[in-house]
């Protein structure tokens, strides 16, 4: 079944429901003609059916649709009062509207059929008509749908007020036609309605509390489960094993499909968009067309709710201000049709939704400006600040570069709650815009109720840290001579990879302990990502990892945020989950970083034309993730060690024509592990040419190119060979110091005779063990 | 709240209350309940009743009296408000009682203050006063933010 199947049997549901609502209130509407609630119930559930069938190109549909709802309008707003005659109509219209509908269901296309008539009747009565042919009855008893004439009334048979409508024509000497007729037609119709219902098996609604209550209970069945197991350990006996073993993979089953209960596609959130673009496109007199891949993707339902508003609020944003006039498309050399692309895809166990429009972009220097106007940031300030910094600022509340505030947006409360919806579900939103558009990262959890995380002790009590926090863990020993942890203007900092990582001390955090522990002793840390910060939670223990199913923690925690929920541990006891990103509020380590110039101290800009540039990735024993800016590599080479020869102390190779100078990184980077080369061996080596000579960088491995943001991290102190570091996907990349490298191994460009690099690094490039093995 | 019925009843410190048992009261010991640091000083913890995270209020705090650790022999009464299970953590369990409209009278105003906000009247029963709670009074009276 294909997407526009799918959203067509959406449809006919949506139909059918709407069908059967409008029964029951025009059964009402005639004992309380005057109630304007009941007529504007109607009016809406025809404005809904005709909205939707404008989607699918439906007209006889949409055009009955609409006379009735011109009606209905007047009749709503008091113009008219509903008297007998209209009911009639507007019945008639109803039943029309859904014989339609069901030769759609059965045809999966629009029946023909003419309804000129009820058109011009309801026409008639709108303007103010009264008394109609007569003849309206006549039309109902033979409608157009192409089956059988009759199939019709056979469905609307139990449809109260239709009898009276059969009864009148039953009147006119009718009746026992129509009774045989009815007799033989209802037993096609039933065969009919078996065969062309097969495909659409009508879901059953089942209420959520339900589906949570049963989400619970079968939660509490994987526990009774593991406790089942390790009784199952401990016994010899075998059919008891095996049962327990058919229970533990039943239970398994059963969770799974209790969780898929809750997915539902993303389509369900996309399908009111296509309409939303085309009104707000035609609103701005634009031309725009929206893409969606990825629609079938799934995800909880209760995320699908929290993502519903952020991501029509990002379309609007996309087609009001992204898209430009057709004219200035056309001046810009873009085609004059706009687009609107929704992806979603699965990504590490997140999805990911992405709304990318090709339109002119956000406009940072206009950004900047208002931040300025603002007050928000000085002007000296604002000119430091990178793109993404700047970016940055229309998450803030009330801030629209919007001059003047139309209906569809500019009024500033956008992106802020956005993003703040977004978060509340435990995502991220990423923004990246040039002049050839913009591009809306979200990242959602699959699903609320299940996730992994990792569990860390704390005095005797465990507690869970949401897996997408957490970076890496770690075991910091104090060695003699190494930096441990130090205090940065107030904040404890560890030294990691060159970094300076602040952290937060979990039991003192908690108030479970009085004074900071003593930092001379080991340390768990667990490295975690919130609030646009990365810190080290130090903990007791570092325990395991495990999927855990989230329940709520009650109201009584609503002034407690630095728990997000709980969860049921396998010996039946509760857990706490962190709220990673209240626990960094909390410490006050934002503030603290914010206050002492953090950023001024570790960020500096370096080339900060692009916005990110090209760097060849690559691991030294010892020292991962090292990066090479792409522009000083020439080519890639693995190398025996058998080739390298010694020239003085140095090490060499023939390579082409030349002889290559050899350089260990590892020698002259400060962190990495040095380690001697066996004749067999081939190590991978990077080529730089240098004043037109070919000199080899050898390193452990070679990953591949990476884009890396300008933005560099400067380490302070400096260390020896890094430049500074960048982050690339949440991970820390330090960036090799060419130059020094060179300058250190005597080929700088400034070396002065007699200076040689070898006089400061005791021992020149690579040890060589060739006999050794 | 209706005035007669039965009530469960329970003894904190020298108080005598009760709780409608239409309120879905169960009682059970020896529950192990899980700190929340940080948390109102009121709430005990967390524990689990058959795959429900139950709020555990330490009655004792509640009511102003000092803590008194019952360990793992913690009696736990349990009622739901709104959607959640909360638990009060008592000192010793009493009968279930039943009484009539006849026995009720309106809060004396002498009763100690940090219980008379929590009771909607007592009960005059042969040997001593019955307090009956207002169960939701108790979860919604708690201060959420710690100071």
């Amino acid at each position: 079944m294909d997407n526009n199947d799918q959203i067509l049997d959406e449809f006919l549901l949506e139909a059918g429901e709407i069908f059967d609502q409008l029964d029951l209130d025009f059964v009402q509407l005639e004992q309380m003609p005057e109630d304007k609630k009941l007529i504007g119930n109607i009016f809406r559930a025809m404005h809904t059916l005709k909205g939707s069938s404008g989607f699918f190109a439906f007209h006889r549909l949409e055009k009955v649709a609409h006379a009735g709802e011109s009606l209905l309008s007047k009749l709503r707003d008091g113009i008219f009062t509903l008297n007998e005659e209209m009911t009639d109509v507007l019945l008639e219209t109803s039943d029309r509207l859904r014989a339609i509908v069901d030769g759609v269901q059965k045809q999966r296309r629009e029946p023909e059929g003419d309804d000129t008539t009820l058109i011009q009747n309801l026409k008639f009565l709108t303007e103010g008509g009264v008394g109609i042919v007569k003849a309206i009855t006549t039309p109902s008893a033979a409608p157009a749908a192409p089956v059988s004439p009759l199939v019709e009334e056979v469905i609307e048979i139990t449809q109260p007020a239709l009898e009276e409508t059969i009864l009148e024509v039953a009147a006119q000497d009718l009746e026992q036609e129509i009774l045989e007729v009815v007799k033989e037609a209802s037993i096609d119709a039933a065969v009919n309605e078996a065969e062309s219902s097969k495909e659409l098996a009508a879901p059953v609604k089942v209420s959520v509390e339900l589906l949570d209550k049963l989400m619970n209970l079968v939660s509490e069945m994987v526990l009774a489960r593991n406790r089942l197991l390790s009784f199952a350990r401990t016994s010899g006996d075998l059919a008891f094993n095996n049962t327990v073993r058919r229970i533990d993979t039943v239970t398994l089953e059963l969770q799974e499909r209790m969780m898929k209960t809750r997915m539902q596609p993303i389509s369900q959130v996309w399908s009111k968009f296509p309409r939303l673009v085309r009104d707000i496109a035609q609103d701005c007199g634009k031309k725009v067309e929206l893409v969606q891949i990825g629609a079938e993707t799934e995800l909880d339902r209760t995320l699908l709710e929290g993502i519903r508003d952020p991501l029509a609020h990002i379309i609007r944003n996309s087609v009001d201000h992204g898209i430009e006039q057709p004219a200035e498309r056309l001046a810009k050399g873009k085609p004059e049709l706009g687009s609107v692309k929704l992806r979603a895809f699965h990504e590490n166990g997140m999805v990911v939704i992405e709304i990318a429009d090709d339109g002119a972009g956000i406009n940072i220097p206009l950004v900047k400006q208002k931040a300025i106007q603002l007050g928000l940031v000085t002007a000296e300030r604002a000119e430091k600040l990178t793109e993404r910094e700047l970016i940055d600022f229309i998450y803030l509340p009330g801030f629209s570069t919007k001059a003047e505030v139309t209906n569809l947006s500019g009024r500033g409360v956008g992106m802020d709650v956005v993003r703040t919806n977004i978060q509340e579900i435990g995502g991220t939103v990423d923004i990246a815009t040039s002049a050839q558009g913009t591009r809306l990262r979200l990242s959602i959890p699959l699903t609320l109720a299940i996730m992994p995380a990792v569990f860390v002790r704390s005095k005797k009590q465990s507690y869970a840290i949401p897996q997408v926090n957490v970076i890496e863990m770690l075991r910091y020993e104090p060695r003699e001579g190494v930096p441990g942890v130090e205090n940065f203007y107030g904040v404890p900092v560890f030294r990691l990879r060159d970094k300076l990582i602040p952290l937060v001390f979990l039991n003192y955090e908690l108030k479970v302990d009085d004074v900071m522990p003593p930092t001379d002793e080991p340390l768990n840390i667990v490295i975690v990502q919130a609030a646009g910060i990365r810190f080290g939670l130090v903990v007791d223990e570092v325990l395991y990892m495990q999927e855990v199913v989230v329940k709520s923690v009650g109201p009584l925690l609503k002034g407690t945020p630095v728990y997000s929920g709980s969860t049921i541990l396998g010996n039946g006891r509760v857990a706490l989950i962190f709220d990673i990103n209240a626990i960094a509020v909390r410490s006050g380590i934002i503030a603290k970083l914010a206050d002492n110039q953090f950023e001024q101290d570790i960020s500096a800009v370096l080339g900060a034309n692009n916005e990110s540039q090209q760097m060849l990735m690559f691991d030294l024993l010892g020292l991962e993730r090292m990066v090479i800016p792409l522009e000083t590599v020439d080519r890639l080479e693995m190398i025996a060690a058998s080739r390298i020869d010694r020239r003085g102390n140095e090490a060499v190779v023939l390579y082409g024509n030349k002889i290559m100078r050899l350089i260990s990184l590892a020698h002259y980077v400060e962190g990495a592990t040095q380690k001697s080369l066996y004749g067999d061996e081939t190590v991978p080596v990077i080529v730089h040419y240098h004043h037109d000579q070919p000199v080899g960088f050898i390193v452990k491995k070679v990953h591949n190119i990476v884009n890396v943001p300008t933005q560099v991290v400067m380490v302070s102190p400096p260390q020896r060979g890094i430049m500074g570091s960048v982050i690339v996907n949440d991970s820390v990349m330090s960036i090799l110091n060419v130059q020094e490298v060179l300058n250190m191994s005597g080929l700088g460009p400034h070396h002065e005779a007699g200076i040689s690099g070898a006089d400061f690094v005791d021992n020149d490039v690579i040890t060589m063990d060739r006999e050794g093995k | 709240m209706n005035r007669s019925g039965s009530y469960a009843t329970f003894f904190v410190g020298d108080f005598f209350f009760g709780i409608p048992i239409a309120i879905g009261v169960e009682v059970t010991k020896g529950q192990e309940v899980t700190p929340v640091p940080l948390g109102p000083k009121e709430v005990a913890g967390f524990f689990n009743l058959r795959g429900q995270i139950v709020t555990a209020i330490n009655m004792r705090v509640r009511l102003g009296l000092p803590a008194v650790d019952h360990g793992s022999d913690a009696l736990s009464i349990f009622f739901q408000d709104q959607d959640h299970l909360f638990a009060l953590l008592v000192d010793r369990v009493g009968d279930f009682t039943e009484v009539t409209e006849n026995t009720f009278e309106e809060t004396p105003s002498n009763l100690d203050p940090n219980a008379r906000e929590l009771i909607v009247g007592v009960h005059k029963l042969a040997d001593k006063l019955l307090l009956v709670l207002d169960t939701h009074k108790i979860v919604s009276g708690i201060n959420l933010v710690q100071s």
